[in-house]
């Protein structure tokens, strides 16, 4: 073959590679325009996206921050900045807005376990999403109670913070008012039963006393007669006649007739016994009310389980006495536990009223039983309140412990009793709380209380270091 | 495969052996479009073996021959048309790793659906482990794209090729000695064409 032809030849194979090179070429071009304008679109949907999610940030009623490892803040939406009462501060440190302390800091850092949403984008990793509550800084030395709820995201090796921040003044201010009026409530309740509770040995004492007053005026008399006849003794000369001492002695035997001494001899002592047995029920109730109603505080003292419960049954005894037989198993060897003692009086006077109501509204008049008892369990005090009345129904077992969760009618019983128990048990003395209600009637509360709360030690170690 | 293998045989062959040894092969090779391969398309690595079987029968040299020296070229190549992925490469032992992790990658980024082959690298003290794998049995080809990356870079080591898995060129061993460590060196292959 000729070099002619082989060129020929060649040009061909070129200008058929040519001819395929600009089809694939003419494919890539439609290739990319097609690509070009799905980007575009792909644009536009996430500049609306990206629109409406600022918006939606921009119009939270919450607080959102987001900042990086070092607190450096990207984004400030209007909810915070009205929150924290300045402009927003965009490239300022998270740390500045918080009253600072360790476990403040370590809330606003999580570092837990990593989940990774693989579905979300294989570079994200988020985790779950922390919750506390901490004091807000605001201009001028103000401050507020905020519930912030923090995650974290991981984008490639760069941690970034969200947290999620709500002003809780004015819930702490209702909570706070809503907790009076169950105290007062329960004051309420307890008023009339302490009345009667004193007035039946006052009554008493007071009968006792105008019976000593009267046989007191009659005796007064008998006495007239005796120091007459004792002077008469005394100045008796021979003038004196013996009918004179005579009628002063039959005055005197009729006087004592009248007086009828033998029964006074008899009932003097018991209207004395009686009458200061009734003051002494009388002051027992006082010191029962006196402990029971001491101002409430965050001082931790050492409680005697036991003792509390006697108060809180001495208080109520009118409530119950009619209607409920009590019987106490209590560990006379309980150690002391380190609590809040006006929280916890409060709780056990909860738990018992509870059982009580329940005995009596659902007409259990008699026969109505309460069982209490304490234990020790290992670095824990147990204690055990145990009623025959109808029990908790199953549906709404897992909501007896929920903020204003009650079966009471309206206008009775304000849902805040067990709530009030379960924040105080579990949520300041780090202990638990179960309700037991088999199918078959009656409720057992088991409270378990451990001998020393670390985080109201914790809080008091912290005082003291600040001496 | 891509186009560019097929179109730098055939630069290859036109300029070493001339245009009419180039012509026979194509012709011998009954391809489908009769040599008329662009670098961008994608077309069947038969058509590539049947080619290279041609030019085996044209010339009288071993096609495994003909694959290596081929390679070598193929490296050349590559070398002159995309320099950046030689750019702060001081040695094969540095560069071999780097087609799997680096220059794999940039290909996919153009082409998504290119069927490339496999390289993994691993290191047993001073030497380098190169193992190919592919659904094509070009082992050959990558012994020499191996050995001009190895006289490319002055690379003072040995290259001990031992076949893998089936034994019909998808698989292959290539371990990068260095001759401070074994003595026995290793005259580089001379391209046969």
């Amino acid at each position: 073959m000729s070099d002619l032809e082989l060129f020929e030849r060649r040009l061909c194979r070129e200008r058929e590679a040519r001819k395929a090179a600009e089809l694939l070429l003419e494919q890539k071009s439609l290739e990319v325009y097609q690509a070009n304008e799905q980007l575009r679109l792909l644009a536009i949907q996430l500049r609306d996206q990206g629109e409406q999610t600022k918006a939606i940030v921009e119009t939270a009623a919450e607080g959102i921050i987001t900042y990086d490892a070092s607190g450096k803040i990207a984004l400030f939406n209007r909810s915070a900045a009205r929150l924290f009462g300045c402009a927003s501060i965009v490239d300022g440190n998270v740390r500045e807005l918080f009253e600072m302390n360790p476990p403040t800091l370590a809330n606003l850092f999580p570092v837990k376990s990593t989940i990774v949403d693989k579905d979300a984008c294989e570079c994200l990793e988020m985790e779950p999403e922390v919750s506390f509550e901490c004091v807000g800084l605001r201009p001028a030395g103000k401050t507020f109670i905020a519930d912030v709820a923090v995650s974290r995201t991981v984008i490639g090796t760069a941690a970034s913070y969200t947290a999620l921040v709500r002003d809780l003044s004015r819930r702490k201010m209702l909570e706070a008012r809503l907790s009076q009026a169950q105290k007062m409530e329960s004051v309420g309740q307890l008023a009339a039963g302490i009345a009667h509770e004193i007035n039946t040995p006052i009554q008493f004492v007071g009968d006792n006393l105008q019976f000593l007053k009267g046989a007191f005026d009659d005796i007064a008399q008998l006495i007239d007669l005796f120091r007459g006849l004792t002077s008469e003794i005394a100045t008796s000369s021979a003038s004196s006649t013996g009918s004179t001492l005579k009628a002063l002695i039959d005055d005197i035997h009729h006087q004592s007739e009248l007086v009828d001494l033998p029964f006074l001899r008899e009932e003097f002592p018991n209207a004395i016994t009686q009458s200061l047995d009734g003051i002494e029920r009388v002051a027992k109730i006082v010191r029962a009310m006196k402990e029971f109603s001491q101002p409430a505080s965050e001082a931790l003292s050492a409680v005697d389980i036991n003792r509390t419960i006697e108060t809180t049954l001495a208080v109520m005894a009118n409530q119950f006495r009619e209607s409920v037989t009590v019987e106490t198993s209590l560990d006379r060897e309980l150690p002391p536990v380190a609590c809040l003692a006006g929280q916890l009086n409060q709780s056990l006077l909860n738990l018992v009223t509870n059982a009580v109501e329940a005995i009596v509204e659902h007409g259990a008049t008699q026969g109505g039983r309460l069982w209490i008892s304490t234990r020790r369990e290992g670095d824990s005090v147990e204690i055990r309140i145990r009623d025959n009345g109808p029990g908790i129904p199953p549906e709404i077992q897992n909501r007896i412990f929920e903020p204003f969760f009650t079966t009471k009618e309206v206008g009775k019983g304000s849902g805040q009793g067990l709530a009030f128990v379960y924040d105080v048990i579990v949520n300041k003395h780090e202990g638990t709380i179960h309700a037991f209600s088999p199918t078959s009637g009656g409720t057992t509360f088991v409270v378990r209380l451990p001998l020393t709360c670390r985080s109201l030690s914790k809080r008091w170690e912290h005082v003291d270091s600040l001496d | 495969m891509k186009g560019i293998v097929f179109t730098e045989l055939i630069e290859m062959v036109e300029k070493d052996l001339g245009i009419d040894i180039a012509d026979r092969m194509i012709t011998g090779a009954k391809t489908s479009n009769n040599g008329a391969y662009t670098s961008v398309g994608t077309y069947d690595h038969g058509e590539l073996i049947r080619m290279v079987i041609s030019l085996a029968e044209e010339t009288g040299i071993g096609v495994p021959n003909l694959v290596r020296a081929f390679g070598r070229h193929l490296f050349t190549r590559f070398q002159a048309l995309y320099p950046h992925f030689f750019q702060g490469v001081d040695s094969a032992t540095q560069f071999l790793p780097m087609i799997e992790t680096y220059i794999h990658v940039e290909v996919r980024k153009l082409y998504p659906d290119a069927e490339l082959p496999t390289f993994t690298s691993e290191f047993e003290n001073d030497s380098l482990h190169f193992t190919y794998t592919s659904t094509r049995p070009f082992a050959d080809l990558a012994e020499g794209l191996v050995l001009a990356c190895v006289d490319h870079f002055g690379d003072e080591v040995t290259v001990v090729r031992t076949d893998l898995g089936s034994m019909n060129g998808t698989q292959a061993l290539f371990v990068l000695q260095p001759l401070t460590a074994h003595a026995v060196s290793r005259a580089p292959v001379q391209c046969p064409i």
